[in-house]
């Protein structure tokens, strides 16, 4: 684990459904906790 | 991910919001979460632009099939985890980080195997200390 404070890297995504959003979008109203996964299921 | 699920009222509760980032296309990431009924926001990253911006680290095919690899995969899966589909490069790692409403990121975690992951009572204490850290420009509870 590391705390680093550093700005977290922003850019357009496309979330599951098919809409695409800012990552800060998802940030702005409360913090995030992204989990990068490597399989699904 | 069935951790996660199980601690979802935990992360409501401290004011966070859980979101997955998957190699799957658009189609696999919601076939996925129609199967599952994911109750977090799923971004389908096949081209791992963000895995690679937030610097997640990816091992050789040797690593992957190393002993010690396969013994790790084990206690992963005796601790409640367990082995799903592979989507995307097999070879990339993967990593948690937090991020708060100003943009910093105040935790992260990049995995050092596939077996390597933060369990969720660690993702918990890192959002209570995020939100008393005086330098988060919040108010401690807020």
């Amino acid at each position: 684990m590391s705390k680093n404070n550093n700005k977290a890297f922003d850019a357009k995504v496309m979330m599951g459904d098919g809409t695409e959003l800012f990552l800060s979008e998802l940030w702005k109203k409360q913090a995030i906790v992204l989990v990068f996964l490597r399989h699904l299921g | 991910m069935a951790q996660l699920r199980q601690k979802k009222q935990r992360f409501d509760q401290a004011g966070a919001q859980v979101v997955l980032v998957s190699m799957g296309t658009p189609e696999e990431s919601a076939a996925f979460e129609m199967k599952f009924n994911i109750p977090f926001p799923l971004i389908s990253d096949p081209k791992r632009q963000l895995y690679q911006a937030f610097g997640l680290k990816q091992i050789s095919g040797l690593e992957l099939i190393s002993p010690s690899v396969a013994f790790k995969g084990l206690l992963a899966m005796s601790k409640g985890h367990t082995i799903g589909m592979p989507v995307g490069d097999i070879r990339q790692l993967s990593g948690v980080f937090i991020i708060n409403p100003d943009g910093r990121i105040v935790y992260s975690h990049v995995a050092s195997d596939p077996s390597d992951h933060p369990d969720p009572d660690t993702l918990l204490n890192a959002l209570k200390a995020a939100d008393q850290d005086p330098s988060s420009g919040k108010e401690p509870g807020n």
